[in-house]
């Protein structure tokens, strides 16, 4: 059993690690890209701006579950299977980037639009800007916004053992649910809980870290 | 040295600045007041593009600002430099990188960038706060560390927006104090716009007042002072110079009550000793108050004058032919 709870938390983490990796690598760029293009932005684009933020908030409204079942086939295209954690990682990811690149977008926007404005006053670039200003300024808010995309995350990966997706949750469902054994489906979720407290705690500790305001 | 040459900035359903036109000399510190809403906030920032003139140009040495695409106008921005009244620095960044982000800007070396950066600190006398975070600054050395990024690249021209309308009186007036000094020492062109007029009466050479938009009078700043043509610059002039007398002072007096203003070297003379001297009248100084502007004095005198009808009329005209500005507050028939 012991050996059971090793494997779904590994598995839980490799779906989490890759869905978060690219909520980064993908997410901070979209994030950025949506704010840049807002009106009176120096990339002010209001085609590029409906496009993604359309796009955003329809992935977005649906439900995690029906998300799940529809990228079967995509899912199927990209990992030659099904089941599985990795398999499993393809809508975490899907649901991840543009849950975080909108989570991205709000902490650039809490940027005082004057310290922008002072940075175009020197002469600066957009690109300069992006990388010396805009970046710096949101960390916190974007550290904060990561903290939550990975909780939320660690409760779709739940989900995602519905379908054969392994992890933490689909350890509970197998055993505690279907199988009648309470004790693990207690366990599974004081890990659970354990998780998430640690989760939260790392990211107020690290978002106060960078926080220089 | 700037040329701002019919400017226009309209809003979706505002006329933030309505067709100004402001000619500004090259070494000098150029005044614009007004109350919020003016529309000088915009004016200035039409100065070095932030905001594109709906209508009109802005010629800096002769070159026209509004033709340039928007990679040129970045590299004029360098040449002018800009503080604000909420100092707008870089929190995550420490004293150093905020100033050295102006250097960036301007594609300088890091070797240039490590040389150039303590010499502006010193300048702003903020040396030994290089390592600090803006959150741990005052007001006052905020905007030192503004101007020291403002002036990094060594512009021509500083746009100061409400530099000191942020800061307590002995704050404002240090800042004020290194403006003068920027300009004198570096011979740095500054357009300062405020609604304080002791920040023109301390520093400007010329203002210009806006009202709605438009630009509603311009000159130098002593002229404006002490002969203020518009309503709207007589009352900014009267939030630093004004005599006001109780009514009861006003009621009841033997003589005709009048208020002389003195410009320039008459305010030095000695006009109502002569007065007394050559006219049988006597006087009662009521109220008074020398204002000095540019190290040039302003005088403001209220007296009542009394004595035989006649010698006061020949006083009054005495006193009116000397000075120029005589006003006759109440007439004692």
């Amino acid at each position: 059993m012991l050996h059971d709870f090793w494997v779904a938390f590994v598995e839980t983490g490799l779906m989490m690690g890759i869905a978060i990796a690219f909520a980064v690598v993908i997410g901070v760029p979209l994030g950025i890209g949506l704010f840049v293009t807002n009106r009176g932005m120096f990339f002010e684009n209001r085609f590029i701006q409906q496009v993604a933020g359309t796009t955003i908030n329809i992935i977005r409204s649906i439900p995690y579950i029906i998300l799940l079942v529809v990228l079967i086939p995509l899912t199927q295209l990209l990992t030659g299977s099904s089941t599985g954690p990795i398999a499993a990682s393809v809508s975490l990811t899907i649901a991840a980037i543009p849950f975080y690149a909108r989570l991205v977008e709000t902490s650039l926007r809490e940027i005082d639009k004057g310290v922008i404005e002072a940075a175009e006053s020197c002469g600066a670039s957009p690109w300069l800007i992006i990388k010396d200003v805009l970046l710096p300024e949101a960390r916190p808010g974007m550290i904060a916004g990561l903290t939550v995309t990975t909780i939320s995350l660690l409760g779709y990966s739940a989900m995602a053992g519905i379908i054969g997706g392994g992890g933490i949750g689909d350890l509970a469902i197998r055993f505690g649910y279907y199988r009648f054994q309470n004790e693990v489906m207690i366990t599974t979720v004081v890990i659970l809980i354990i998780i998430v407290q640690l989760i939260q705690f790392t990211g107020d500790k690290a978002a106060k870290a960078v926080d220089k305001r | 040295m700037i040329n701002i040459v019919n400017v226009t900035k309209q809003y979706d359903h505002v006329t933030a600045v309505n067709n100004a036109n402001i000619h500004i000399k090259s070494g000098e510190i150029f005044g614009i007041i007004g109350y919020s809403g003016a529309g000088k906030s915009t004016l200035v920032r039409c100065i070095n593009l932030l905001e594109r003139p709906t209508e009109g140009q802005i010629l800096i040495d002769n070159k026209d600002l509004t033709s340039l695409s928007d990679k040129d106008v970045r590299k004029e921005r360098q040449k002018v430099g800009m503080i604000f009244q909420h100092f707008h620095l870089v929190s995550s960044k420490k004293v150093y990188d905020n100033v050295a982000f102006s250097l960036k800007a301007a594609g300088k070396t890091k070797a240039e960038i490590k040389e150039r950066v303590p010499e502006l600190l010193e300048m702003v006398g903020l040396t030994d706060r290089s390592d600090h975070y803006p959150a741990q600054l005052s007001g006052g050395q905020k905007q030192r560390v503004g101007i020291a990024r403002a002036l990094a690249n060594d512009p021509k021209v500083l746009l100061c927006d409400e530099a000191t309308s942020a800061l307590d009186p002995s704050t404002t007036a240090s800042i004020l104090a290194l403006l003068k000094k920027i300009n004198e020492e570096l011979g740095i062109t500054i357009v300062l716009i405020t609604h304080e007029m002791e920040v023109v009466q301390e520093i400007c050479h010329r203002v210009a007042v806006m009202e709605n938009g438009a630009v509603v009078e311009i000159g130098d700043v002593y002229d404006i002072f002490s002969d203020p043509q518009t309503e709207l610059t007589k009352q900014f002039v009267q939030t630093i110079h004004t005599l006001e007398l109780p009514d009861r002072l006003l009621t009841g007096r033997k003589g005709p009550i009048i208020q002389i203003t003195f410009r320039g070297e008459t305010a030095e003379d000695s006009i109502i000793s002569e007065t007394l001297r050559e006219f049988n009248v006597k006087t009662n100084i009521l109220h008074g108050q020398i204002t000095y502007i540019q190290d040039k004095p302003l005088g403001t005198l209220i007296v009542e004058i009394t004595g035989e009808k006649e010698e006061i009329n020949k006083a009054i005209e005495y006193i009116r032919e000397r000075t120029k500005q005589l006003e006759v507050l109440t007439d004692v028939a």
